[in-house]
């Protein structure tokens, strides 16, 4: 019976090794996030229909010649779709931590985090 | 019987001496000069009007023995005459008269056997009312009408002799002046029944004659020799034969006669004359004043022998008949205005001519020649015409030496003669139509030998050594009627043309022949045909230079039927070989054979055009073409309203190119062109058949290419569909072919910058390759759709297999800009081995290095993109891609990393360990590779593998142990390098990944994104 108390409490513990707490979501207002954002040379910029482009002008690409995006935000997660000119999509989604009239910032599931204001 | 008769021979000439005794003693005591000289004043002043002075009057006897004389000293008639240029009439120093008295007292005949007249002087004037100052004799005196019979039945003047006598004869009314000085001569005659048998020897006399204000003789000696016969009633004189005038010392024979016919207030001409050996300069001296000037700067020399005949008459209206023959001996000529001295001139003219009818009047020259030191003239000929419009048929002959004539070119023409020319030109002429230009009325043929000949005319020079020109105006032998204005025809052994520029031809050989009807009608264009046949042709100006072997053909302009000011012009040219070369270019072909028509027109003038040549070889520096054989037709209409060239001429034909090979030095290995046929319009080039090799590829083209001319207008795109067979195709050498067509700025970059789409056109390449190599990658049955339009390329729904499995690739290529390229595909194999697909696309080990691990086939989809730079270097920052991996049965082999996993899972030994299914999505963001998370059996565990990949090699990746020996769910994270693999316990994220019943919503929501990722690599397979 100790031997069985004791694997019980080993599995439960190991239970409460494994398993981690839910975290509370946070939201952030869609509104803010509409404009064009900068980070150094990489520029994001959203536009209220959802749709968006970005760029790196240290690439020598220039906001004309932007890629698409769509975008989402739902709660802390922003979503970008990019759209590809020869068909497919990439997702990437990240974890919004700051969004204000002025700041944009987020981070992903590998823990990079980026970090944005506006233009 | 002697003595008696010599007795009376002493007794008759004692009575005659004294009777001459008597008579002389009579003369000398009875007629006394002072007895008879005041009878002789005193009966002169009732006969004459005008004062008179007679010195002394005598008797002579024993000076004019054995007839009595009268002997008049210091006679003078004084006649004081308004306009007469002396009062005195008539002044004799010494005046002698011997008559036969015993012939006129016996028979009525007046025999003047002696007058003398010395040292006197006459002047005669007759006012223009025709009033004499010789007019002295009272009228009551004056013999009338009826008295006009001559008083003596016979009169005979035996010596009338006149020694230093001045005379001097103005008729106003006849604008006549004459003067005789020093005037000497010995005048005889008899008058038998009106008519005066005379002889005239004037041994000397300074003659100067004047009409109408022109000098006519000024000081000239005059001598004359000459029996005549004067038939007074018919005023007429005839002289004997061989009559001479000597004026000048040049004698003059002549015979004749000359006859005042009242009755028609003329003078009849009939005398022959002969003058032999006159020299030229003398009788240039008779040239009246007035004409001088014609001579002025001309000195000449010679001797002129003449002879002809004056017959006719003579009146205000009528010239009488001059019929000469002259002969010019030893002549030379000089004149200041001509640069070289005539010599040897001999020549032989009949002059014909009334001077007043022109119809019967000609210069028949028989034979003329010259030399100047270095030439030869020849001429005869027949000028007619010459008092209205002096009409020429001369055949003229001559060998000069050019540069004696080239002083003659005015020196503001910047013209150098030199060489010979020698030759005969027939010339048919009227100076009307010589000062007109009338060509088209004169008759001008010949032949011309030029040698040695060169003409430079400012910055032009034209030298050949044997050139000979024949000519003929008007064409009596044309070929058409219509060409019958003029012929040429040139045969030349070499003929050089060169400017001081730098341009310069070379003719060899040449024959070149020219018909023409009247160039100078400006009304229409003239007819002109020109034949030519040259054994070598070469020129060059500046770099270009161009040679040409046997060049043959035929130029042929005319006007436009209906329209006579424009024209057409056919043109059709062989050759042999031809060479041209302009800087580094150079071309040759040989055997060109060309057919042209030209039609002119101001809206739109007309081409059409057939060409063929055999062997054509170009080259530019290192780039170089040649076709074995090339022909072309055309139909070319001109757009003058174009600006470009060559959208001026739009054409309709055809060309077609057999055995061609271009070699560049872009290209590496040169462009085979086996045969090209193509038909062309304005706007389309319907290629029928082309054939095209480069190294390994062969390929065939055919199709149409649209709005050509639209394009070049700018107006619309170049559209263009064609088929693109190929056994074999090099496509990085295809690329190469056609980079940079199409930019509106071509610099030096393009052949070393990327390959950039041409833009402005939509072209269409329905491709159908056996064989493809693509760098190392290799293809068979490609078949798809190429399309290039404006910029972009794309390859189209292209299926083609590869070792490692059948393909279907779409994939476009974008230059908007040099330093801004887009590149993207979309990739599926169907049925490829995992291995060879790591081959092919070797990146994707970098993405899932865990398919190295695996065997067996699958399915591949991914499409991705990026951006370039110039370089083809990826702009990192516009990576996109997405992947989609699906595998059933697959073995795993034992990789590196899922060793690594393996030995820390304990893993059990076994090789191989098969695969019930993979699935596997992920996606590329600049230089992130996310791995979606996908569940993978291996051994005795079961594991949800996801995370990123970075491209600089690190990775972050998370494996949830789902199904283990162990009682628990467990996570791994791993992370670091492959060289610095770190991995630690993590929390299991994905456990219920694969039970839907229990995943949360951020499992789904990744499962969804695959979905997505999936779905839209897959749409539309």
């Amino acid at each position: 019976m100790k031997k069985l108390i004791v694997c019980l409490m080993v599995c439960f513990s190991f239970s409460l090794l494994f398993n981690s707490c839910e975290v509370e979501e946070t939201s952030f207002q869609e509104s803010f996030l509409v404009g064009k954002w900068v980070s150094g040379t990489v520029y994001y910029k959203y536009v209220s229909n959802y749709t968006g482009a970005t760029w790196d002008t240290s690439d020598d690409v220039t906001e004309a010649e932007a890629q698409p995006f769509t975008w989402s935000l739902v709660q802390s997660e922003l979503t970008h779709i990019h759209i590809m000119e020869v068909g497919g999509n990439v997702p990437k989604v990240y974890t919004v931590t700051e969004l204000t009239a002025t700041s944009l910032k987020y981070k992903d599931n590998f823990g990079k985090s980026y970090s944005f204001t506006k233009q | 019987m002697q003595k008696v008769f010599k007795r009376l021979a002493i007794a008759f000439a004692s009575i005659v001496f004294v009777v001459v005794l008597v008579a002389g003693i009579t003369v000398w005591l009875v007629f006394t000069p002072a007895k008879i000289t005041p009878i002789v004043r005193t009966q002169a002043a009732k006969y004459i009007t005008c004062e008179s002075q007679i010195g002394e009057v005598e008797l002579t006897f024993f000076s004019t023995f054995p007839r009595f004389g009268i002997k008049v000293n210091q006679f003078a008639l004084i006649n004081r005459f308004p306009g007469a240029s002396s009062d005195t009439l008539v002044r004799v120093d010494e005046f002698v008269g011997i008559v036969d008295l015993a012939a006129w007292w016996k028979h009525n005949e007046l025999v003047l056997t002696e007058l003398q007249m010395h040292n006197g002087a006459l002047n005669a004037y007759v006012d223009s009312l025709e009033r004499a100052n010789f007019d002295i004799v009272k009228a009551d005196t004056v013999a009338t009408p009826e008295d006009s019979e001559m008083p003596f039945r016979f009169v005979n003047l035996e010596n009338v002799e006149l020694e230093n006598v001045n005379v001097s004869y103005i008729d106003q009314s006849l604008k006549l002046r004459t003067d005789i000085h020093q005037l000497s001569a010995q005048l005889s005659g008899k008058l038998v029944s009106d008519t005066v048998d005379t002889q005239i020897k004037v041994s000397n006399g300074v003659v100067s004659l004047a009409y109408d204000g022109e000098n006519y003789l000024q000081g000239a000696s005059v001598k004359t020799n000459m029996n005549a016969r004067v038939i007074i009633p018919k005023m007429k004189i005839e002289f004997a034969e061989n009559s001479e005038v000597t004026v000048n010392n040049m004698t003059l024979t002549l015979n004749g006669s000359v006859e005042n016919d009242s009755a028609h207030d003329q003078l009849l001409f009939d005398i022959s004359f002969q003058g032999k050996l006159l020299p030229l300069p003398e009788m240039l001296a008779f040239v009246p004043s007035g004409y001088q000037s014609y001579l002025k700067g001309v000195e000449a020399s010679g001797l002129i022998t003449s002879e002809g005949r004056i017959k006719g008459a003579y009146s205000d209206s009528l010239m009488p008949l001059l019929d000469m023959h002259i002969v010019l001996q030893e002549g030379t000529l000089k004149y200041e205005g001509f640069p070289v001295t005539l010599s040897d001139m001999n020549g032989e003219v009949a002059f014909y001519s009334d001077l007043t009818n022109d119809d019967i009047s000609y210069l028949k020259i028989d034979r003329f020649s010259a030399k100047t030191p270095k030439s030869t003239i020849q001429t005869s000929g027949k000028i007619t015409h010459f008092i209205t419009d002096m009409q020429c048929d001369l055949t003229s002959e001559g060998d000069l030496d050019l540069s004696e004539f080239a002083p003659m070119i005015p020196a503001d023409m910047k013209t150098k003669l030199s060489g010979r020319a020698a030759g005969k030109v027939i010339s048919q002429f009227s100076m009307s139509q010589i000062e007109k230009m009338q060509l088209e009325k004169m008759v001008l043929s010949g032949s011309v030998n030029l040698s040695d000949f060169k003409l430079v005319y400012d910055t032009i020079s034209m030298q050949t050594d044997d050139s000979k020109i024949d000519f003929s105006l008007p064409n009596l032998l044309a070929s058409a009627k219509n060409k019958r204005f003029v012929s040429a025809k040139v045969n030349t052994k070499n003929l050089t043309v060169s400017t001081t520029k730098g341009i310069r031809a070379l003719v060899k050989n040449a024959q070149v022949s020219l018909e023409a009807s009247d160039f100078r009608d400006s009304t229409r264009i003239p007819e002109v045909a020109c034949t030519f046949k040259l054994d070598s042709l070469s020129a060059s100006m500046d770099t270009i230079q161009l040679a040409v072997q046997k060049p043959v053909g035929q130029l042929e302009m005319m006007p436009r039927k209906g329209n006579l000011t424009e024209f057409e012009v056919n043109v059709t040219f062989d050759s042999g070989r031809l060479i041209a070369s302009a800087g580094a270019g150079k071309g040759q072909m040989n055997n060109s054979k060309l057919k042209a028509f030209y039609l002119s027109d101001k809206v739109q003038p007309k081409m059409k055009m057939e060409y063929s040549g055999e062997n054509l070889q170009l080259a530019m520096g290192k780039d170089s073409a040649r076709m074995n054989k090339l022909d072309m037709n055309a139909d070319l209409l001109n757009d003058q309203s174009q600006k470009d060239v060559f959208q001026q001429w739009q054409g309709n034909g055809f060309m077609k190119v057999d055995r061609g090979l271009i070699s560049m030095s872009s290209l590496k290995y040169p462009l085979e062109i086996p045969s090209i046929q193509m038909d062309f319009t304005p706007e389309t080039f319907n290629i029928k058949e082309s054939k095209l090799k480069i190294d390994r590829s062969d390929f065939s083209l055919s199709g149409k290419l649209n709005n050509v001319l639209s394009y070049f207008r700018k107006d619309s795109l170049l559209r263009g569909n064609f088929n693109f067979v190929s056994d074999k195709t090099d496509l990085v050498q295809l690329m190469q072919l056609t980079s940079g067509l199409g930019d509106t700025i071509q610099t030096d970059e393009t052949s070393s910058g990327p390959y950039m789409v041409p833009k402005g056109m939509d072209l269409q390449l329905n491709v159908d390759i056996a064989s493809a190599s693509y760098g190392t990658d290799a293809a068979k049955d490609i078949k798809g759709k190429l399309r290039v339009k404006d910029g972009l390329m794309v390859l189209d729904d292209f299926a083609f297999t590869t070792p490692a499995a059948a393909m279907m690739l779409t994939a476009m290529y974008r230059t908007p800009r040099k330093n801004h390229l887009f590149v993207g595909f979309d990739f599926h194999m169907m049925d490829v081995e995992i291995v060879e697909l790591l081959k092919i696309i070797p990146d994707v080990d970098s993405i899932m290095p865990m398919l190295r691990s695996f065997s067996g086939k699958g399915e591949y989809h991914m499409a991705a993109e990026t951006y370039l730079d110039s370089l083809y270097n990826p702009k990192k920052s516009t990576i996109r891609g997405a992947a989609s991996v699906r595998g059933q049965n697959l073995v795993l082999m034992d990789g590196e990393t899922f060793s690594e996993i393996a030995k820390t899972l304990k893993f059990s030994k076994k090789t191989f360990n098969k695969v019930d299914s993979l699935a596997a999505e992920f996606t590329v963001f600049k230089q992130e590779i996310d791995v979606y998370p996908f569940l993978i059996v291996m051994d005795k565990y079961k594991g949800v593998v996801a995370g990123r990949h970075n491209m600089d090699m690190s990775f972050d990746y998370h494996i949830s142990v789902v199904d283990s020996p162990l009682p628990f769910k467990l996570g791994i994270d791993i992370t670091g390098t492959l060289d610095d693999l770190k991995y630690r316990l993590a929390k299991c994220r994905y456990a219920e990944l694969y039970r839907p019943a229990a995943r949360g919503e951020v499992q789904n929501r990744q499962l969804e994104l695959r979905r997505m990722i999936r779905e839209a690599l897959t749409q539309g397979l």
